[in-house]
């Protein structure tokens, strides 16, 4: 009865069109593999998610769908993983890393946060030191003359004998 | 109906732009009948808006499908919780419910600060009416939620509706949306608040006060929605991930940054008198962010899993944030005399230069984000070639920088205001790195030999411990003064400062956090198509499937599949990931089932059924820590709130207040 409910439920499913992925048996080495390619593509799915082609969970996720088989051709034609995704860059174009590359126009993309941290490292004790030679040189108050003491003394009591 | 919400929408624009003529006018002509009118305009303006919003929720409730934006964003049999949720599911409902907040906000504003702040309280109105009537603009004249449904000349209803996105069918998504929109508007106070100091030269700190308390409340809400954003998306999307780094995420997190930075260099401002052109600079960044983050949105300038439609208003979007900008840099150079710094440092290794360093680190974070999301804009336009950047990027990126933001949230404190000894630094730091160092090498013992997770650990106790030591230290002088015991001396020395020791409370939450983060670098996983008792290992874990269920009602079909959760053999919990398609839409959503431990979470995903064989395909994922970041939310929520508390001791007066009038009695007596 219950394998005849699991069935009716599975072909309710495929019908309601609540399909996934195709996925070769955990923990083996090319379903390891194809999960490490994944990982290193941005998915280009229709819902314009940020994830990368092993982590969408979006259903009917076509580029998904076509990207899984091609990644698992290649992985096991024996094809190293950086070549495979190096291969599947070059056939799809550069949108599909998950970051700029290392060199040309992305070098540029990658060097500039750092750069900015850099500047502002290397600005914050210059500013810093600045402040502090301002400070150094402002002149130094003079003391308090005894007389001015006295004087501001005989103010205060003035006024307090106002307030009074 | 549709013709009293436009009427509405209308007739709030026209309110918003009278406020702000009026105000600048009455000020201009210093005719306070004027003044007094524009601050009423504001209250009328806030009736039209909430009017608006309220037609609107009513159409929504009573299944008006006459309207466009009712019958793309709801359906009959969608139930009532999510009806209000449908109100900022779409672009045009979202907008609207935008400019009710700013005009609730505008009004309480305007309300609180019609007496403290007399003298600006005018361009405060002119300056949050302006955003106001920009944002009534589109909705009266471009995107209106009251379109209806024409053919030709006739209105034609639809049956039903399309119904809301399944995603945002969630319990968390009726309130993360809302804390955001509170965040992003909120910003636009303080905006108004610095700019109107800035036009009226103000003296004092008054206004500063004000900005800060403003910017601390909307900082809360911020965050609240960037934490309940990031955890709708591990409970809902089914990914096992939490910040998936995507753009409109990003956006969020940007005047976060620059408002987090503000919030410790104004006690710079406050304290010594610095930094004043600075902090100018981040309130304005933080309101200019908020709006940059909603053209993000909603102009489809980058694509986002997250981002509402395309739609027309971009071009409106890129006027109005360059005319701010130039209008926000205007002000501040043509203000750079009455923003001249009162001190300078008195040495260099000070609480002075730790605040320093911590804006300038913040700011690295924030233009790395900032960078990172416009950088596939940015090549696009320079190379002709669309690249994507992801999480990879931008943790490669943050990390570092963030591990650095750590430790400063740990050595700051320890330095004290003005100057710091090498002895008082050689007291103050010796034990904390001490023992850090200690846990860095137990744990590298034990084979946590991952680099960033590893100095994380160290950082966060030693941060940890300096915050700890800190509460110790000024409990313990309360206990042997008073005879308390000690957690009642703790209690009793928050409330003497609450600032002081909520803003550390936030700082032990943001160290919960990032324990919670280093944990992602242990992550486990692995999916399998599976038979009923089929059994799939991970770790120390096994899951079997036990059987496959299902269920419909009015709303949705779903499928559930009963997994039984082992480890080591012995038998933990039953879990039950479930996979739902809405009838209305069509579209189809997965209910991740989670067992959630301190130590770790137990995450399971029915992912879909395989294309071949139709076997079920599950996910599953062990998520070391995981938890600690919703308690360092938490804490996060109720240091905030402690910080906001007045403080039961007022420790001094303002320090301009005190320099003015020492400078006044001085000239009294040097005459």
């Amino acid at each position: 009865m219950k394998y005849l409910r699991n069935s009716f439920l599975l072909l309710l499913l495929s019908f309601v069109g609540i399909s996934g992925q195709s996925v070769s048996e955990a923990g083996s080495e090319t379903y390891l593999k194809i999960r490490e390619v994944g990982k290193q593509l941005k998915c280009q799915c229709e819902s314009q998610c940020s994830y990368t082609v092993t982590e969408c969970n979006m259903l009917h996720c076509s580029f998904r769908e076509r990207m899984k088989p091609e990644i698992k051709n290649l992985v096991e034609a024996g094809i190293p993983v950086p070549a495979v995704v190096e291969q599947l860059v070059e056939k799809y174009g550069s949108i599909l890393r998950t970051a700029p590359a290392a060199s040309g126009f992305g070098l540029f993309g990658w060097a500039m946060p750092f750069v900015a941290v850099l500047l502002g490292l290397g600005a914050a004790p210059i500013l810093a030191w600045r402040w502090k030679v301002k400070h150094d040189r402002r002149p130094v108050s003079k003391p308090v003359r005894d007389e001015d003491v006295e004087r501001f003394r005989n103010q205060i009591e003035k006024d307090i004998e106002e307030m009074d | 109906m549709e013709n009293l919400g436009y009427l509405t929408v209308l007739l709030g624009f026209c309110l918003s732009v009278y406020a702000a003529l009026a105000a600048l006018v009455g000020k201009w002509r210093r005719n306070a009948f004027l003044e007094l009118s524009a601050q009423r305009a504001v209250a009328a303006m806030w009736l039209m808006v909430t009017s608006a919003t309220v037609l609107l929720l009513y159409a929504i409730f009573t299944d008006d499908f006459r309207l466009s934006y009712v019958s793309s964003r709801s359906n009959v049999d969608l139930p009532g919780f999510y009806k209000f949720a449908a109100l900022w599911g779409g672009q045009e409902g979202s907008l609207l419910f935008w400019s009710w907040i700013l005009a609730t906000y505008s009004f309480i504003a305007v309300y609180l600060g019609r007496r403290a702040h007399r003298d600006m309280i005018s361009y405060v109105v002119a300056i949050m009416m302006s955003v106001q009537a920009f944002f009534l603009m589109l909705i009266a004249f471009i995107v209106s939620p009251f379109q209806v449904l024409m053919s030709g000349s006739q209105i034609t209803p639809m049956a039903d509706g399309n119904g809301l996105n399944p995603l945002l069918q969630h319990p968390l998504m009726a309130i993360h949306p809302p804390m955001l929109y509170l965040g992003y508007v909120g910003f636009a106070v303080p905006f108004a608040f610095a700019m109107a100091s800035l036009i009226t030269r103000q003296p004092g700190d008054r206004w500063i006060h004000t900005t800060r308390v403003w910017t601390m409340v909307t900082w809360l809400f911020q965050a609240c929605g960037i934490l309940l954003g990031a955890r709708w998306s591990y409970d809902v999307l089914g990914w096992g991930g939490y910040w998936a780094w995507d753009p409109v995420e990003n956006a969020s997190l940007l005047p976060w940054i620059t408002a987090t930075a503000f919030l410790h260099s104004v006690m710079m401002q406050e304290k010594k008198g610095m930094m004043k052109v600075w902090n100018v600079v981040l309130v304005s960044a933080t309101f200019l962010l908020c709006i940059f983050g909603t053209m993000l949105t909603r102009t489809g300038m980058v694509s986002s899993v997250h981002a509402f439609a395309q739609s027309p208003i971009g071009p409106y979007f890129y006027v109005y944030l360059t005319a701010m900008t130039a209008f926000a840099v205007f002000l501040i150079l043509s203000r750079l005399d009455y923003l001249k710094s009162e001190n300078e440092l008195d040495s260099v290794v000070s609480r002075e230069s730790s605040f320093l360093f911590n804006n300038v680190i913040l700011l690295a974070s924030c233009f790395a984000v900032l960078w990172g999301t416009m950088f596939p804009v940015i090549s696009e336009a320079f190379t002709n070639e669309k690249i994507s950047v992801g999480a990879p990027f931008f943790n490669r990126v943050n990390i570092p920088i963030a591990l650095v933001l750590l430790l400063l949230t740990g050595v700051g404190p320890l330095f004290a205001w003005r100057r710091t000894s090498v002895e008082s630094l050689r007291r103050n730091f010796q034990w904390p790195a001490a023992i850090s160092v200690v846990l860095g090498v137990v744990l590298f013992a034990m084979g946590i030999t991952h680099f960033y997770a590893l100095m994380c650990f160290i950082l966060c106790m030693f941060v940890g411990i300096t915050i700890a030591v800190e509460f110790y230290r000024g409990a313990r002088v309360i206990q042997q003064k008073q005879g308390m015991w000690l957690g009642r001396a703790m209690v009793e020395l928050t409330h003497r400062n609450t600032r002081r020791y909520g803003g550390y409370l936030v700082h032990m939450a943001v160290v919960v956090m990032f324990i919670g983060f280093a944990g992602s670098a242990f992550n486990q996983e692995t999916q399998a198509e599976m038979n009923v008792g089929d059994k799939l290992p991970l770790g120390r874990y096994e899951f079997e499937l036990k059987e496959l269920t299902e269920d419909n009602n009015t709303n949705y079909a779903s499928g559930v599949a009963v997994i039984d959760v082992y480890r080591d053999g012995e038998f933990l919990q039953k879990l039950e990931p479930e996979r739902r398609r809405y009838h209305a839409s069509g579209q189809g959503t997965g209910i991740p089932a989670i067992r959630a431990r301190l130590k770790e979470d137990v995450y399971i995903v029915f992912a879909g059924l395989a294309t071949e064989g139709q076997r079920p395909v599950i996910g599953a994922y062990i998520k070391p820590l995981v938890n600690w970041i919703w308690i360092g939310a938490w804490m996060l929520v109720m240091g905030t709130l402690v910080a906001l508390i007045p403080s039961k001791i007022k420790r001094i007066a303002p320090r301009t207040r005190v320099i003015a009038t020492a400078r006044k009695r001085h000239e009294v007596f040097a005459k």
